[in-house]
Formats: C-alpha cells, sequence, structure tokens
C-alpha cells in the first residue's frame, strides 16, 4: 500500500500539530475541516509554529518550505478518499465522532485505515456504524505533537491485525514511540493524568495552596515538565472536563467525577491556552503572563465574567 | 564500464558519469538548493560541454537523483540509452566512524554502519544514505560503493586524534577525531607533488578545503597527520552554516539561558550559525563578497572570522609539520575566492608565504596554479579538486574485488 498521503480531519489545535508533526517527517497530508474559516486558521497556525521554530533555531526556513509543500488543505470531506489513513481529531464527544467516521465509511476506498484520536471514547463505539470496521483503530497523539514522541494506539473489538500493523508502521515513520492496549477509553496517560488534574484543582479549591504552587511542587518534586493546572489550561479546561465525564461514564470511579470549579471555569470561558485565561492568563503569543494564576477572590466569581 | 559518481550534500547533488575504459567524463552536473528557493540542475555532456541549466522544484535529494536519471537517458542530449548501462555507482559517503580505512562496496551491513554514524555526521550522512536508497529503489541490481571522508585521516597520530576527555569515551564510544574530505585532501596532495615536480614522499603539504563545509589538512610524505575537523564535521573552520572551534561551555550556557533542546542547539550549531550567523545575509560567501568591501560591516566581519581561523590554522600545522613545502587552496570557496586567500596571506611573508596579488586575482574558476611570486619560500597552489575521479576508481577496484 503505498503510503504518501495522510488525511487530517479537524483543524483545531490537535488537528494543526499532527499536520506540523506529520509533514515535518516527509509525509504528504491534507487538512480537512467543514469550515472554511477554521481551515485557514489553522494553516496559518501550522505556518507560524513553524516560525517559531526557526526563531528558536530548530528549523531552517528552507526545511520549512519543504515541510509546507507538502501540506494541502480541503473543505472536502471526499478528499479524505485520497489518503491511505485518515486520522479525526474532532471534539471530544461521541455523536461527532461516530457521525464522522461513518461518512468516512463511506467516502473512503474500504483498504483506508480510519483513526480516531479520541483520548477517553471506545473506538469500538465510534466506529459501531461504520460498514467497515475493521479498518478502523485509536491513534491517541499527545500534546504537542511535534515534540512528544509517544502514540499510544488502540484496537477496537472489531479492529484487524492488519489496520494495526499499518498504524504502528505509520508511527514509526514519523517518529514516535508506540504503547498500545485493547478497546480502552483513557489509554494510559489520560487515565493517570487526570485524576492528578482533578486532584490539583480540588486543591486550589480549598484554598489550600495558590495554582502557582500547586504546579511548581509536582513539577519539581516529580521531575514533571509541567504542572497539573499548566497541563489543564494546555490541553483545554473543557476537554479536561469530557475527559472526565466521559471515563466516570465509563468507569463510575469517583476519582474522574469533575471538580466543581472545572466547570464553573468552562462556563465562564476559561478553557486555558486557546480562550488565553484558564487557571492562568495567557498573552497573544500564547506564554502565560507572570503572576497570573486565579487568585482565591476569583474562584468564587469565576462564573459571573 | 560506466560509473556514476554521487555526492548528495546537504543542499547539493554533485554527479559525474565516468566511462572508466577511457577514464572519460560522459556527463556531470550539480543539482544546486535543494529544498530551497530556486533550485536548479545543469547538467552538461562529456566534460567540458555546453553547460545547461534547468529549473526544477527540487524538495528532496531523491526527486534531485530522479531527476539526474532522466537528464541521462531522456534529454535531448542523453548519453545512456536506458540506465541499464550503469555498471556501478559510487557514493561519496561522509562518516565511516573507524570500521573504514578504505572504500567498500554497499551491502546491508554497510548500510547499517553508516546509519549508526549518522549521530556524529548529522548533516550529511542522512543525504549521503538517501543518495545510496534512492539509486537501489530505482535500479536495485546495480552494484554501489561507499568512498569514505574518513578514510584518508586514518594515518593521523594519536596526539592528533585524541580529545582530552576522560579516556573511557575513546575506548568504549570510539569518540575521537576521524577529519572528513579526505578524497579532496588525498587528490590535491597527490596533484601538488606533480606540479611541484617533487615526489609526494618528500613533501610537507598543509591542504586546504573550503566548499560549504571546510578543513585543513596537515599532510606529511602524503599520510595524513592532523586535520581541522573532528569527530563530527562541526569543528574547526567557520562554515557556511556551522561555528567550527568554540568554547564548549557556550553550549551549555546558551541551552540554559535560552532553554534549548538538544535538537535545537544542534540546529543552531550547525545550520544557523558560520558565515551566515554572523552575517545574518548569507551562507554562501560569494554573497558576502559582493561589492567587497563595501557590502557591509558585518558581511566582511564574517569574511574576516572565516579568514582569521584558516590562517590560524595554517600556522599551528607549520608548527606540527615543522615547515611547509607548500599550501594548497581547493574546492567551491579555495579555488574561487581571492578575497579569502588575500585576507589569509596577507602578512605571512615571515613564514616564507608572499603572495602574487595579480596571480590570485586571476587564478579562480577551474584555474591552476601556484598565485606566489618566485622568491617566495613557500609556494601556494590553487589545485580544484577531482573527488569524483577519486571516487570513480575506488568503486572500479572495489567491483573488481
Amino acid at each position: 500500500m503505498s503510503q504518501k498521503t495522510v488525511v487530517i480531519y479537524g483543524a483545531a489545535t490537535m488537528g494543526q500539530e499532527l499536520v506540523q508533526a506529520i509533514a515535518t517527517a516527509g509525509c504528504e497530508v491534507i487538512l480537512v475541516d467543514h469550515s472554511e474559516e477554521k481551515l485557514k486558521k489553522g494553516l496559518q497556525k501550522v505556518e507560524a509554529s513553524l516560525d517559531a521554530e526557526i526563531a528558536r533555531w530548530g528549523l531552517t526556513s528552507g526545511e520549512k518550505r519543504a515541510i509546507m509543500s507538502r501540506i494541502k488543505g480541503s473543505t472536502d470531506i471526499r478528499e479524505a478518499a485520497k489518503g491511505w489513513l485518515v486520522i479525526e481529531t474532532l471534539k471530544e464527544t461521541l455523536d461527532v465522532k461516530r457521525q464522522l467516521f461513518k461518512e468516512l465509511d463511506a467516502t473512503c476506498k474500504p483498504a483506508t485505515i480510519i483513526a480516531s484520536n479520541s483520548a477517553t471514547i471506545s473506538i469500538t463505539e465510534i466506529a459501531s456504524e461504520c460498514k467497515y470496521p475493521e479498518r478502523t483503530i485509536a491513534m491517541h497523539f499527545q500534546s504537542p505533537t511535534p515534540k512528544v514522541p509517544l502514540v499510544e494506539i488502540s484496537r477496537g473489538l472489531k479492529t484487524s491485525e492488519e489496520t494495526f500493523e499499518a498504524a504502528v508502521r505509520f508511527a514509526k515513520m514519523i517518529n514516535k514511540t508506540v504503547v498500545s492496549v485493547y478497546d480502552c477509553p483513557g489509554f494510559i496517560t489520560t487515565r493517570i493524568i487526570l485524576p492528578m488534574i482533578n486532584q490539583a484543582v480540588k486543591v486550589l479549591e480549598e484554598g489550600i495552596a495558590s495554582c502557582e504552587q500547586i504546579d511548581t511542587a509536582m513539577k519539581l518534586g516529580f521531575g514533571l515538565n509541567a504542572g497539573p493546572l499548566t497541563l489543564a489550561d494546555k490541553i483545554g479546561v473543557d476537554t479536561v472536563v469530557f475527559y472526565l465525564e466521559n471515563l466516570y461514564k465509563e468507569t463510575f470511579d469517583q476519582s474522574y467525577l469533575p471538580a466543581k470549579l472545572l466547570k464553573k471555569l468552562v462556563r465562564a470561558g476559561y478553557k486555558g491556552i486557546k480562550t488565553s485565561k484558564g487557571f492562568y492568563r495567557y498573552g497573544n503569543d500564547g506564554l502565560r503572563l507572570s503572576d497570573s494564576g486565579l487568585k482565591a477572590e476569583q474562584l468564587s466569581q469565576a462564573n459571573h465574567q | 564500464m560506466k560509473v556514476l559518481v554521487l555526492n548528495c550534500g546537504s543542499s547539493s547533488i554533485k554527479y559525474q558519469l565516468f566511462d572508466m575504459t577511457t577514464t572519460t567524463v560522459m556527463a556531470k552536473g550539480l543539482v544546486q538548493r535543494v529544498g530551497m528557493a530556486g533550485s536548479t540542475i545543469d547538467y552538461r555532456k562529456g566534460d567540458d560541454g555546453k553547460k545547461k541549466v534547468y529549473e526544477f522544484d527540487i524538495l528532496d535529494h531523491k526527486i534531485g537523483i530522479q531527476k539526474i536519471f532522466e537528464l541521462l537517458t531522456t534529454s535531448e542530449e542523453a548519453v545512456l540509452k536506458s540506465l541499464e548501462e550503469l555498471g556501478a555507482v559510487g557514493h561519496r559517503i561522509v562518516h565511516g566512524g573507524d570500521k573504514f580505512s578504505s572504500s567498500v562496496l554497499i551491502t546491508e551491513e554497510v548500510k547499517n554502519a553508516i546509519r549508526d554514524c549518522i549521530v556524529f555526521a548529522p548533516l550529511h550522512n542522512p543525504p549521503n544514505l538517501k543518495g545510496v536508497e534512492a539509486v537501489e529503489e530505482i535500479l536495485p541490481k546495480v552494484k554501489q560503493v561507499a568512498v569514505f571522508d574518513t578514510a584518508f585521516h586514518q594515518t593521523m597520530p594519536a596526539e592528533a586524534y585524541i580529545y582530552a576527555l576522560p579516556y573511557m569515551f575513546y575506548e568504549k564510544h570510539r569518540i575521537r577525531r576521524y577529519g572528513f574530505h579526505g578524497t579532496s585532501h588525498r587528490y590535491v596532495a597527490a596533484r601538488a607533488a606533480k606540479l611541484l615536480g617533487k615526489p609526494l614522499n618528500e613533501l610537507k603539504l598543509i591542504t586546504v578545503h573550503l566548499g560549504n563545509g571546510g578543513s585543513v589538512c596537515a599532510i606529511n610524505k602524503g599520510k595524513s597527520v592532523d586535520t581541522s575537523m573532528g569527530h563530527t564535521p562541526l569543528e574547526g573552520l567557520v562554515m557556511g552554516t556551522r561555528c567550527g572551534d568554540m568554547d564548549p561551555a557556550l553550549i551549555l550556557h546558551i541551552m540554559k539561558e535560552y532553554e534549548l533542546t538538544i535538537s535545537e542547539m544542534d540546529n543552531l550549531l550547525n545550520k544557523h550559525s558560520g558565515v551566515l550567523g554572523i552575517s545574518q545575509i548569507s551562507s554562501d560567501l560569494r554573497d558576502l563578497e559582493e561589492d567587497w568591501p563595501k557590502k557591509s560591516e558585518r558581511a566582511n566581519l564574517a569574511l574576516d572570522v572565516y579568514s582569521h581561523r584558516i590562517k590560524k590554522y595554517i600556522g599551528s600545522y607549520i608548527a606540527v609539520l615543522n615547515g611547509v613545502d607548500a599550501i594548497v587552496w581547493t574546492a567551491g570557496v579555495g579555488e574561487n575566492s581571492p578575497i579569502v586567500r588575500s585576507i589569509v596571506h596577507r602578512e605571512m611573508d615571515w613564514l616564507g608565504v608572499k603572495l602574487d596579488l595579480e596571480k590570485n586575482e586571476v587564478t579562480w574558476r577551474g584555474a591552476e596554479g601556484d598565485i606566489t611570486t618566485p622568491d617566495s619560500k613557500v609556494k601556494v597552489l590553487v589545485i580544484p579538486t577531482n573527488e569524483e575521479l577519486v571516487i570513480a576508481q575506488d568503486t572500479m577496484d572495489c567491483i573488481k574485488n
């Protein structure tokens, strides 16, 4: 099978990062989104991200040009038929993903592999209305995808061995290490990190420590790159809530019951870096402003703003 | 037998097709600016046929090699009826570690060894390997030979190749100076002996190879005894985009201060430094020499730093060799930059070098010759390198065995 063109469906942050990672690894990639505006913005973000790489000496302008030449965009779902692999990166809700899989299943040749980037929803369920579920699989990439060398692959109940092997081959081609599980919402990373974020929010809620203190303690204490609240802002506070609710429904494990403050923040539009405010505030460049962690008095007001 | 020689560099592919029964060049050319704006392929039939320049968008080496094959077989001036006429392909491979002290036939094992050395030559071994693999895909049956840049320097004595690091790095990881451009240093040294009319084994030579990368080599009686590039091609001279020698503590300092990852720091040193880093104009000396010395202060500074480093190496190698008979300039910049040569040899009369400024000015674009005054004790020669010929000959030798 020719492994030339990969299609990414969904031009939000994960879609952008995947496009960048895949094109940087030398593959052709088509970014598809039904919204012209989102698509345009998504492609601009990819270019801006490559420029940022050049600015910190990670890339040359010649390399950037070659990478950009491998990226195309489209608003037409039929473009998905051009890929040997399609990866969906829509928001973390079952209905949306199931519907898209149904459409992709009808659009693409039966040999095309259709992957979901879902972290917390069963791939078997997402593919439940597909005619050819054996070619579906979950590939969960971690943000920032161009830098994180991991992909978790989850096989659904009906996923074929060929599909799994092709997904592993692809992961290696773009220099990612594979950890694979069987139809397991949350995989390993999401399942283990969510209770930590949830607990961190509760520690904040109870006034035990400030955002900065919580993140500093976890970061230095366990040698993490980012503390749990910074991580929540990066993932997106709304996405964290989707994840928690999905895993709670899946497991009925109390540790996945979202902390009240998480929901408050989402209602107030405090969705993290993408909205320039979450547990911290961020400048237009996405960098955190100093001393910007949520203060005790804001905690009770987050839902009024 | 027809032998194609490929030299896949970081942004270029040099190619030459030889008919080895007569040792003549059937066609040759250069793919330039691979992965950059305005990439071109030039092609000429024979050694001095009229150059034709084709513009293609060449995004990577594989596309470049495909285009070369197309030109050789299907262009107006094609020299091959089909690719089946090709007897062998010889590749310039930059880093062979200490596994190769001579050229070898390429096997899976050799490819793996070349791959193992990527870590030591991150800019070069990958495009070298891409060349080997592209040929393999198009012509699975053709024999391929690897000619290593590191092989010639295997004669260096320990005091020249051991770094003053804990010895276990050498013992366990073979971390040592290897040196590069060996094929070129070897060729121009032999050629210099001919021009000087003396046997190579009676000569002390310093060869200065300046292309995109650059290195200086001290050659005693035809054997490399020291060279400026080290374990990787990053050490030594200031290059187009590489920093060459620097205070190693700066790497730690910069990484800490700017929170750079290893790969970002690697890129900084290999792709964003050198004359490009200083001038912020170009990595290509020709761009800096335009209107010299009126272009800009920074262009001049880049040229001065570049030339000063070469001067330092020449001085130190005269000490290493205890004298020198001739200094040899070669490769793109060495053959074509009277400006750099004049800056380097300015005020070198105490060391016995007296440049003939007029000869220096006119000896370029493939010209060969002495550029010193008759009373200059040390000769300065400009010799166009011919790595391709050496690679083609080595390729024949390897195939015969």
